[in-house]
């Protein structure tokens, strides 16, 4: 069991001793449980351990058989049920459509029904047995879990490390024992403790009603006698009464610690400040960070940062991922996690806002509110969905300490400023749109009299027109309002439009900055010429067009219909050998769709597709499955499109198993492409399970997967969408090296027109599922919408 | 769309569920194998001579063909007809009507009880400074709720009616004397905190995840940089959010605590439903034990169909009338 928290261990601990005492203990019980061996209520003796009940029975000796019927029932319960539970839920969820409706109101079915009455009436039909008991629970006990393993299934079907083992020629049955099931597992263990521990309680209740089965001595028995034969009366209840409820309740709380997950405390509180006075005296700019220091449990993230920044200044801070620009914005305003695995502190520094201590002054929160606003990353996600947005903005005027009477003013007159009309105070954000919610919550800063607006890449998520209204109307409000505004992205085109000033963050220090014109042409620092040279237009790479090359793909006239109507119209698209191809369009346009076409994931409805020569349309199913092979497709997404529960040698050979590559060679195949991908030296990435990479070093796993297949076509689906920018160029120099090695073809499909036309010897365009005319190189980001802003 | 399918289909299911409860119940006695009489005039049956059968027969109709029987027996549950009690002599739907509210005052006070300290608890979970309380909490609750509430009523009564003598040991008032509240409260006292105790889990357990989820979502540290304190963060951000779940653990737990009743009632000698139907099994009544368990079918379907209406109530994404911006 990964990562089981001190109570799993616990509930793991008290499990395997109550097995222990079900096998054993019957063969060293001194007594047979129904023998009468000494006088009634004897009290607890050398003879007899428990005492004895009203007709002199041994209670040790019935209690250690006790513990073996619960045990037995229990486990014979919840197996039963977990599989039963597990085939419903997990097939209903997979394979969706008609036998999902029918499985799941057959769930809800079973849940309306009353388990305990339902048990008591059916031993009153049946008569009371052990047998009869099991079935009956099993029964009323496997609808929970097919509801609760259901969406795990259904996510699966189409999470995108399935999509890939398809793409790669996996057959389902493979699919499912190797990556479904192992991808559900914990789940499962949890489901069968949960009814375990129901079951046991089920059956001491039924048992202390008298309906179990006589012929099996059971702790529920045993208090039903005590109960009925008066062991209230004297002192008999202590250890008749007490040791079966006190069995029943452990092995109960075995089962229920082991389905508990990590209990983990959420940050309702500001990280620890040091007790120590800050460093120096008062600063003299409006904001200012001095020498500031920020770790986690493990690991330093800002190491001395300094940063200042005048009255009404527009200034950028660029910083490639784990720089610890998010870790700034978060000790600023008093949101550093706190307990847990991501427990941080605050190890030095200072920080002033107006004159203002941001990081002591007042108690948590209150101080910076008043001067201090914040628009998150993503923050279209950041509104509470059950509250109307007039609440939640009139919430913020209140906190900024708006007069009451002032208050719908003041929310209506920010609402108007960012374009939103009056009728979003009475809307859900589920009602809006990205682009609206992304404004409701700027309109939530304008709701108070901040001083300084940190944004934290405020406009991930939204298209290159959105993106550039939103950056200009947070730049037009803080000159207005006199505001300082930082800007916080990782990516210097997006930023030199709009900033007076840049700064780039590295390694939780600020290693330059300067004018953005100044840092574009002459950056100084490693980091800042990673961050200018993914800004640049790029130079085109090296073309060798494969003259007369044969086709390796060749979609004609190709029609394709989705249930709801979207899909793809007299789509003609060819690839020839070792040539890349760009497929550049906006989201939605159908270039998904075209990719699984062109593998057989999806069958046209008109229309050809022909992978190297053979059209798939007539191919049998396995020898499609075959023929996918030699190509592979390479998902946008490397943090779900690579499965969490195998280590990179495992993910990077699978090609090789699929295509019953002999064992003994995989070893030096897996070390050969994980270099060729770049992961250098290969041998450190080989036991590492891919939640310990960065998303660079994912999406190269995904490339070393790729290339170890030995493919002729590589099918690239927006790989770089999820990188930031340095590691976005790094990764495409890599694969444009590889096609020239390998004589590889690659169909990049982006909605990066840059990218393209610096990657592409050709460039094909959708729109709407349809070809399109190509929009002419050289088209900045804000003038096509095909571009969208990178996250 | 989809979603009112399954809403419908829903509906359907409870009907469905319904529907099987009275049909098993009408079904059971007639098809299992063995004397029906039996089941309907319990021991006695063998006893009764050819003629006394036969009109026994027709005094409940057993002499007409199974589909009339069938008909009959719907047109009397139309009619709230649940049949006569063999063990009482008595009209079970006048048994049934007056053990209800004792039954009903049992498992709303422990649902509404086991509801508000599970989320203060999940609540005080998320307040706590260290890990190692928070786990210690949990842990808590984990084994507190791991207690078969009928031995922890059983040492209740052990405890506070026996040893201190300050709690009645059994019934739903002191037999005899003039009953006021205060008299049904310190009877209601220890059943209603045995089932709390036993029901409590479920609501710590879902509002700790609901109110995890709810704390770490952008909402919250949006209030908080606009200078939310802890207390409004918890209570006007995430409690709205992690109570909507809650909603419809309540009809599920309504079942079980409907079920937790039988072994509670019985312990503590309670006139309820669920003593009720534990003596009709123990006496072999049946038409007493086909009734209150066609109630108990019933009020779960009903339980889950007004958790139904009141999540689609609470949660605005659920709600149709008002149309998208």
């Amino acid at each position: 069991m990964n990562g089981a928290s001190g109570l799993q261990r616990l509930g793991v601990g008290i499990v395997a001793a109550m097995l222990t005492v079900a096998l054993f203990g019957p063969l060293v019980a001194p007594y047979a449980p129904g023998d009468w061996v000494g006088a009634p209520f004897a009290a607890p003796s050398r003879a007899h351990w428990l005492g004895t009940d009203d007709m002199g029975q041994d209670l040790w000796s019935a209690w250690l058989f006790g513990a073996r019927h619960s045990v037995l029932v229990a486990l014979l319960v919840a197996l039963g049920a977990t599989a039963a539970g597990t085939l419903l839920g997990a097939s209903a969820g997979y394979l969706g459509g008609w036998w999902d409706f029918v499985a799941m109101r057959l769930v809800d079915f079973q849940l309306t029904l009353p388990t305990l009455p339902l048990v008591l009436v059916v031993a009153f039909y049946v008569g009371p047995s052990r047998a009869m008991l099991v079935a009956v629970l099993i029964v009323s006990s496997w609808a929970c879990c097919a509801r609760e393993l259901r969406p795990a299934a259904a996510a699966l079907r189409h999470a995108d490390s399935v999509v890939a083992q398809r793409a790669m020629g996996a057959g389902e049955t493979r699919i499912i024992t190797r990556h479904v099931i192992p991808a559900m597992s914990p789940l499962v263990l949890a489901q069968l403790a949960r009814i375990a521990h129901h079951a046991v309680l089920l059956e001491a209740s039924v048992s202390f009603l008298g309906l179990g089965d006589p012929a099996w001595s059971s702790w529920g028995g045993t208090l039903y006698y005590a109960n009925a034969r008066g062991a209230f009366l004297g002192d008999a209840w202590l250890w008749w009464m007490l040791p079966p409820g006190l069995g029943i309740a452990l092995l109960v709380t075995g089962f229920a610690l082991l389905g508990v997950g990590e209990p983990r405390g959420a940050a309702l509180r500001a990280a620890v400040v040091p007790a120590a006075p800050p460093p120096q005296p008062g600063p003299r700019q409006l904001f200012e960070v001095r020498d500031l220091h920020v770790g986690y449990a493990n690991a330093a993230v800002l190491r001395g940062l300094d940063l200042t920044a005048a009255d009404g200044e527009v200034f950028g801070l660029l910083g490639a991922s784990g720089a610890g620009k998010s870790t700034l914005a978060h000790a600023l305003l008093g949101l550093l996690p706190r307990g847990g695995i991501q427990d941080a502190r605050i190890d030095g520094g200072a920080a002033w806002l107006a004159g203002r201590d941001l990081l002591r002054d007042g108690k948590r929160g209150h101080a910076h509110a008043a001067e201090l606003a914040w628009v998150p990353q993503a923050a279209m996600q950041s509104l509470n969905l059950v509250r109307r947005i007039g609440s939640q903005l009139r919430e913020v005027a209140k906190l900024g300490g708006t007069v009451a009477a002032e208050v719908d003013a003041r929310v209506a007159s920010a609402l108007e400023q960012v374009g939103l009309g009056d009728g979003a105070t009475r809307a859900y954000p589920h009602q809006l749109s990205g682009g609206m919610r992304q404004r409701a919550v700027i309109a939530m800063v304008l709701c108070r009299q901040p001083r300084l607006l940190l944004a934290d890449e405020p406009t991930s998520g939204l298209d290159a027109e959105r993106a550039e209204e939103v950056l200009s109307l947070l730049v037009r409000l803080c000159r207005q309002r006199r505001m300082v505004l930082v800007l916080i992205s990782h990516d210097l085109a997006l930023l030199e439009r709009h900033c007076d000033r840049l700064a780039v963050l590295d390694e939780g220090r600020i290693v330059e900055s300067g004018t953005p014109a100044a840092l574009l042409a002459a950056p100084l620092s490693e980091a800042g010429q990673a961050m200018a040279a993914a800004a640049r237009p790029r130079p085109r790479f090296a073309s060798r067009r494969a003259e007369a090359a044969e086709p390796v793909l060749d979609l004609t006239s190709v029609d394709f219909a989705y249930p709801t109507g979207a899909g793809l119209h007299d789509v003609s698209l060819r690839v020839h050998a070792g040539e890349s191809v760009g497929l550049v369009g906006p989201s939605g346009a159908g270039k998904t769709t075209l990719a699984h076409l062109a593998l057989g994931l999806l069958q046209p409805a008109r229309g050809g597709v022909t992978l190297l020569g053979r059209g798939l349309a007539t191919m049998p199913r396995a020898e499609l499955r075959r023929h996918r092979r030699l190509a592979h497709l390479i998902l946008q997404d490397p943090f779900s499109a690579l499965p969490y529960h195998q280590t990179v040698r495992t993910i990077v050979a699978e090609p090789l198993r699929l295509a019953g590559v002999p064992r003994y060679r995989y070893a030096t195949a897996v070390e050969t492409a994980l270099s060729e991908a770049g992961l250098q030296p290969p041998r450190d990435y080989l036991d590492r399970r891919v939640d310990s990479l960065s998303g660079g070093q994912r999406q190269r796993v995904a490339l070393a997967r790729a290339l170890i297949a030995q493919p002729r076509l590589i099918l690239a689906d927006e790989p770089t969408s999820m990188l930031d920018a340095p590691a976005k160029w790094a990764w495409l120099e890599r694969l444009d090296a590889l096609r020239k090695d390998h004589g590889l073809a690659v169909l990049l499909i982006t909605h990066d027109l840059r990218q393209a036309n610096a990657f592409c010897d050709r460039i094909v365009a959708m729109r709407d599922g349809r070809l399109a005319p190509v929009p002419p190189a050289g088209t900045a980001p804000a003038e096509s919408a095909w571009v969208s802003a990178s996250p | 769309m989809e979603r009112a399918l399954t809403r419908t289909a829903r509906l359907a299911s409870y009907l469905l569920v319904l529907w099987l409860g009275a049909t098993a119940n009408f079904l059971l006695p007639r098809l299992l194998p063995g004397d029906p009489l039996e089941y309907l005039v319990g021991e006695e049956s063998s006893r009764l001579s050819g003629e006394q059968r036969a009109a026994v027969l027709a005094q409940f109709g057993l002499d007409r063909p199974l589909l009339a029987q069938y008909g009959a027996y719907w047109r009397g549950l139309a009619h709230l007809d649940l049949g006569t009690s063999v063990g009482y002599g008595a009209p079970v739907r006048e048994l049934v009507a007056a053990r209800l509210p004792w039954t009903l005052l049992l498992v709303g006070s422990a649902i509404v009880l086991a509801t508000v300290l599970g989320f203060a608890l999940a609540c005080a979970f998320h307040w706590l400074r260290s890990p190692r309380a928070s786990t210690g909490l949990m842990g808590g609750v984990m084994v507190l709720t791991s207690l078969p509430p009928f031995w922890l009523g059983m040492v209740g009564i052990a405890i506070f009616a026996v040893r201190l003598g300050c709690l009645p040991s059994h019934g739903a008032t002191t037999v005899g004397a003039a009953s006021g509240a205060g008299d049904v409260l310190r009877h209601a006292l220890l059943p209603v905190a045995t089932l709390t105790l036993g029901y409590l889990a479920a609501p710590f357990l879902l509002a700790r995840a609901g109110l995890e989820d709810a704390l770490g979502a952008g909402y919250v540290a949006l209030a908080r940089s606009h200078g939310a304190g802890p207390w409004r963060v918890l209570l006007r951000q995430a409690a709205p959010n992690a109570a909507l779940p809650l909603v419809n653990q309540l009809a599920i737990s309504f079942g079980a605590l409907l079920g937790g009743t039988i072994v509670v009632e019985t312990v503590f000698a309670y006139p309820g439903l669920g003593s009720l139907l534990y003596d009709g099994i123990l006496a072999h009544d049946f038409p007493l034990v086909q009734g209150v368990f066609l109630l108990l079918v019933v009020s779960v379907v009903l339980a889950n169909a007004v958790a139904d209406l009141l999540e689609a109530a609470l949660d605005p994404r659920l709600r149709r009338r008002e149309a998208n911006l």
